[in-house]
């Protein structure tokens, strides 16, 4: 494998496995019961 | 070891008394905010140093005008003033802050706070405002009336502060408690049976102050709290009622009138002078009128919008020469490496630097809002807004929510909770994703500063700006009106709106809203849209199909084209055959009616979880497919040149004034956002009405969108 594929697949990959990262902690955070809008669900995204 | 806690005062008050800039004087930046449990109303508490090291926690209280609870708010001010939050004690000291310029109306507070028995003292704030408008307040006559310690104080100007301290400290070394309002003897018979029965369902006793809630509130929603429920209350309440209905006395109106008589005499002698018309009410003779105010409005907001294009307009050129600047330093340095090259540029930085390029925009929006915001104009605004809100049956409490929809959906749905009304809640926030939050600015902004801003000047800049913004409401007026009076048949309620004077905004607090949305917009830009421009470069970069480029790059030679051009219809190429392009174009059918080709579709697919995504996938699948060189401005000038390849329109413009324009109803009107669809099922405790508002605003979404596109584009031929 070349460098240049092995970069691209390690950005993707984690891109990737921020965003599902992201989703999965929002996801639960909604199952515990946090109404949102606090921060408490977002460190993340500083939303 | 730990330290023994802190001596806890509660700071309480009517809503724009100056309580909460009071608060900061008094603790600075010793601040920790989070939520009462349960609700999300903020708890927001401070510690003071009141001199010489005694330490004091301070808890700052929403804003109540009287002890009937009835939004969540009000219930949370009465559960911490009589220690019913969990793990919390009653507070040692209350301070209640009253305006001086209305010092009747807010002493009624005091006097609810009174009957609560704990010890109190008061600020009476906006000293400056009260001398301005000729009265005077004997502050020695006023405490020894009420039976405690008093200080004036203007906190805005910083006067009085250390009075306040001084006060604090009477209160908490001698504990006055507030002078009483006599009840008459059918009132304090009734209350009596109101305790008793009350034990005797709850097995526990109950302070005087809840009995009085029981008796005069005409929905006692503390009574719930309390554990004494609904059917069983009824004739033990129903009794006492009469006994105070046989006196002579309305059980709800006995409390002011018993109250408001004793304070009047109580403050006979202690507030001099009548006061003379503000300036603030002369200005609002102008800015409230029926007519001029709305025109004033339309005019403030155009003349925001402008402001805000001339005046980011350098700041946007320096980022794009930084972000062009960064391309042209990290293109040589990944030569050999094709794949993380464009990733670098036309990813990353194409994508990122698209949405960046945003930010001077969205801080001078911040600032001169924060400006209009601060000298009291906005209240106005949201005035004016009512009669509009009014006449389409939402409650006279949905203008807040609606207003901070313009920020944001997700507050703007929260803040629905002071709503007590189930229905108008519901209609409230069904009407709240319609306005035109922050997050679609981006987009307009794209559309204004590659089409509208060259084409029309700035000045149709901020026209499109100022429409886009109205078009959401124009939508949510006639929806909430079927709403409220079709389907859920809303009562209209009763709605107190104050408004504050008119000041000078507070530069150093307008600078650090605007920071704190400029970082947000920073962290953004930083974490989630720098993920997704590398996901959206993947899919609009792979499969890659290198004979297929070929042979468009052969075609486009063999018409006569130049190298560059031939470079460009291969790099075409493979962004049509990428995962995105295939994505695209088999939806792309869907969106055609409105003028979208298929990679304004992959930008409006991949931007359902967040609408400002399509800057940066705009920025991608041009800078992938035009290879028009490394400048910034070339997304603008690939966007103006793109032409239809295929089909009745080949060889035509794509971005006409009319696709421009069904662009931004679109994405004015769509729901595209995942945050505001789980708040909405959240807060309305299921699916139904989240999936009813996706479904509805996508679909309007896309009529007014085709409407805009078809009608625009038959106008023009």
């Amino acid at each position: 494998m070349t460098p240049d594929i092995v970069i691209v697949a390690a950005a993707v990959g984690l891109a990737a496995g921020f965003l599902g990262r992201l989703a999965w902690r929002k996801l639960a955070d909604r199952r515990k019961g946090c109404a949102g809008g606090c921060g408490c669900a977002s460190k993340l995204t500083g939303r | 070891m730990s330290a023994a806690p802190l001596p806890r005062i509660a700071v309480v008050g009517n809503p724009n008394t100056g309580k909460s800039t009071l608060f900061n004087a008094l603790t600075g930046l010793r601040q920790r905010v989070g939520n009462y449990p349960g609700v999300t109303v903020a708890r927001k508490s401070g510690t003071c140093d009141l001199g010489g090291g005694r330490l004091v926690e301070l808890i700052d209280l929403p804003g109540l005008y009287s002890l009937a609870a009835v939004s969540p708010d009000e219930r949370v001010v009465i559960d911490v003033l009589l220690g019913r939050i969990p793990g919390e004690a009653p507070p040692d000291l209350v301070l209640v802050v009253c305006d001086a310029t209305n010092l009747l109306r807010n002493c009624f507070l005091a006097a609810q706070i009174a009957e609560l028995g704990l010890p109190a003292v008061l600020a009476v704030n906006q000293a400056d405002v009260a001398r301005e408008r000729g009265i005077e307040i004997d502050i020695p006559l006023l405490a020894d009336r009420l039976g405690t310690a008093v200080a004036l104080v203007s906190a805005w100007k910083g006067e009085g502060i250390a009075d306040v301290r001084r006060t604090l400290l009477r209160g908490l070394d001698q504990r006055p408690v507030l002078r009483r309002s006599e009840w008459p003897e059918a009132i304090a018979a009734a209350l009596a049976e109101v305790a008793a029965a009350a034990r005797d369902a709850t097995g526990r006793d109950i302070p005087p102050a809840l009995a009085q809630r029981f008796l005069f509130d005409s929905a006692p929603t503390l009574a719930e709290s309390a554990g004494w429920a609904a059917p069983a209350r009824e004739p033990a309440l129903r009794a006492a009622r009469d006994r105070v209905r046989r006196a002579g006395l309305n059980p709800p109106a006995a409390e002011p009138l018993i109250h408001y008589a004793r304070l009047r005499r109580d403050l006979e002698g202690v507030v001099r002078g009548t006061g003379r018309e503000s300036r603030s009410a002369a200005v609002d003779r102008i800015l409230l009128h029926r007519v001029l105010g709305p025109v004033c409005f339309a005019v403030f907001m155009l003349g925001l919008f402008w402001s805000v294009f001339a005046l980011a307009k350098g700041p946007m050129e320096w980022i794009l020469a930084g972000v062009d600047g960064l391309k042209a330093l990290a293109a040589p340095s990944l030569e050999g490496m094709p794949m993380a090259q464009s990733l670098v540029t036309d990813g990353i930085l194409g994508g990122v630097g698209a949405f960046l390029v945003f930010l001077p925009q969205i801080a001078f929006l911040f600032l001169l809002v924060g400006l209009l915001e601060d000298s009291g104009y906005m209240a106005r605004a949201a005035f004016i807004m009512d009669r509009l809100f009014g006449w389409c049956g939402l409650n006279g409490k949905s203008f807040v929510p609606l207003l901070s929809g313009f920020a944001c959906a997700i507050p703007g749905i929260l803040s629905t909770r002071t709503i007590e009304d189930p229905k108008a809640r519901l209609a409230t926030a069904f009407a709240v994703p319609f306005m035109s939050c922050s997050a679609r600015f981006p987009v307009y902004a794209l559309m204004c500063a590659a089409f509208i801003g060259p084409q029309h000047g700035a000045l149709w800049e901020s026209v499109a700006m100022v429409g886009m913004h109205l078009v959401g409401l124009l939508f949510a007026v006639p929806i909430a009106f079927i709403l409220t009076r079709v389907v859920l048949r809303v009562r209209p309620a009763p709605f107190v709106l104050e408004l504050p004077r008119y000041q000078l905004p507070k530069v150093k607090d307008v600078l650090w809203r605007v920071w704190q949305s400029v970082w947000e917009f920073i962290q953004k830009a930083g974490t989630i849209i720098f993920a997704l421009t590398i996901v959206v470069w993947a899919l609009s970069y792979f499969p890659r199909d290198e004979a297929l480029a070929e042979r468009a790059r052969a075609v486009a030679v063999a018409k006569g084209a130049d190298s560059a051009a031939a470079d460009a219809a291969a790099a075409a190429a493979q962004v049509e055959n990428s995962w995105m392009g295939r994505m695209g174009k088999s939806i792309q059918p869907v969106f055609d009616p409105a003028g979208f080709d298929w990679k304004l579709t992959v930008g409006v697919l991949a931007s359902f979880p967040a609408r400002e995504v399509i800057v940066s996938t705009l920025g991608i699948t041009y800078a992938l497919g035009e290879e028009t060189g490394a400048d910034s401005e070339s997304l603008y000038a690939a966007m103006r040149e793109a032409r239809w390849t295929e089909g009745p329109r080949a060889g035509t413009a794509i971005f006409t004034l009319p696709t421009v324009l069904a662009l931004m109803v679109f994405f004015a009107l769509c729901s595209q956002c995942g945050s505001t669809i789980v708040t909405l099922a959240r807060e309305t405790g299921g699916w139904k009405w989240a999936g009813i508002s996706f479904a509805t605003m996508t679909t309007l979404a896309w009529l007014a969108a085709v409407a805009v596109y078809q009608v625009g584009t038959a106008l023009m031929s």
